[in-house]
């Protein structure tokens, strides 16, 4: 019967390795065009996925910020996109809007350092995405 | 030789001396303890394994169980990233993609 509790405290609590107590989640708001081939310095852990699934030559960084998930919460990206996310990791809900119109609501199931790049916006340059990466 | 010789003759023969009742059981009892045998094992007794055994088919046991947990995340195949999505803003054309070698998705709108 002890080695039954044992084995059954074993088993109980390996599930809990796979729990992420938090993450950070990264925001970047990017454009894409066809201007230049530049590709802006703090893209480079993205570049393979934007160049090898994108047609655009050239891609400019708007804007950088960090999130804690949970809790998640509002940032405001400039050039009028606003996101808001809420939930964790695993099942992240994240709604964008621009001039405070909804673009779109989606839930993700982020993996770490996996980008999800949600994007096709009309810009004056080119097209607008947001790059979110958990980390 | 006439019936009664004969019958004489076997009785002289043949002719048992019944013993008293003290005297057969302690003769039984002592030809029994000199040829005791073990008794044998149930059918039960038979089936489980030595005690050695056992804990080995439980150590065993509870390792395959914990390497399954553990592993199981990599044979089973990953649940799709993006799990829902709303468009709320009129729309040409969408696409979702997987990009397995970078391990990146892509959710593209057009006309938005």
């Amino acid at each position: 019967m002890k080695r039954l509790g044992i084995a059954l405290f074993i088993l109980g609590a390996l599930p809990l390795w796979s729990i992420a107590p938090g993450a950070t989640l990264s925001v970047r708001l990017v454009v894409a065009h066809n201007e230049n081939n530049k590709i802006s310095k703090a893209l480079q852990d993205v570049r393979p996925t934007l160049q090898r699934n994108l047609g655009y030559t050239g891609y400019d960084l708007l804007t950088r910020k960090d999130l804690k998930i949970p809790p998640g919460g509002t940032v405001d990206l400039g050039s009028g996109f606003q996101l808001k996310c809420s939930g964790s990791q695993k099942s992240l809900r994240v709604k964008l809007t621009r001039n405070k119109k909804r673009l779109f609501d989606t839930t993700l199931n982020l993996r770490k350092g996996k980008p999800v790049i949600l994007g096709g916006f009309k810009v004056k340059r080119g097209r607008a995405m947001v790059i979110l990466v958990s980390k | 030789m006439n019936d009664d010789d004969l019958k004489r003759d076997l009785k002289d023969a043949y002719s048992v001396t019944p013993r008293d009742e003290e005297q057969f059981w302690t003769d039984f009892k002592r030809r029994a303890s000199a040829t005791e045998q073990p008794m044998p094992e149930s059918r039960w007794q038979q089936l489980v394994p030595p005690l050695g055994m056992r804990w080995a088919l439980g150590t065993v046991t509870v390792a395959v169980i914990a390497m399954f947990v553990s592993i199981r995340p990599h044979f089973v195949s990953a649940p799709p990233v993006v799990q829902s999505i709303e468009i709320s803003q009129p729309f040409d054309s969408y696409f979702i993609l997987e990009d397995e070698r970078n391990e990146g998705t892509v959710v593209w709108i057009e006309g938005i």
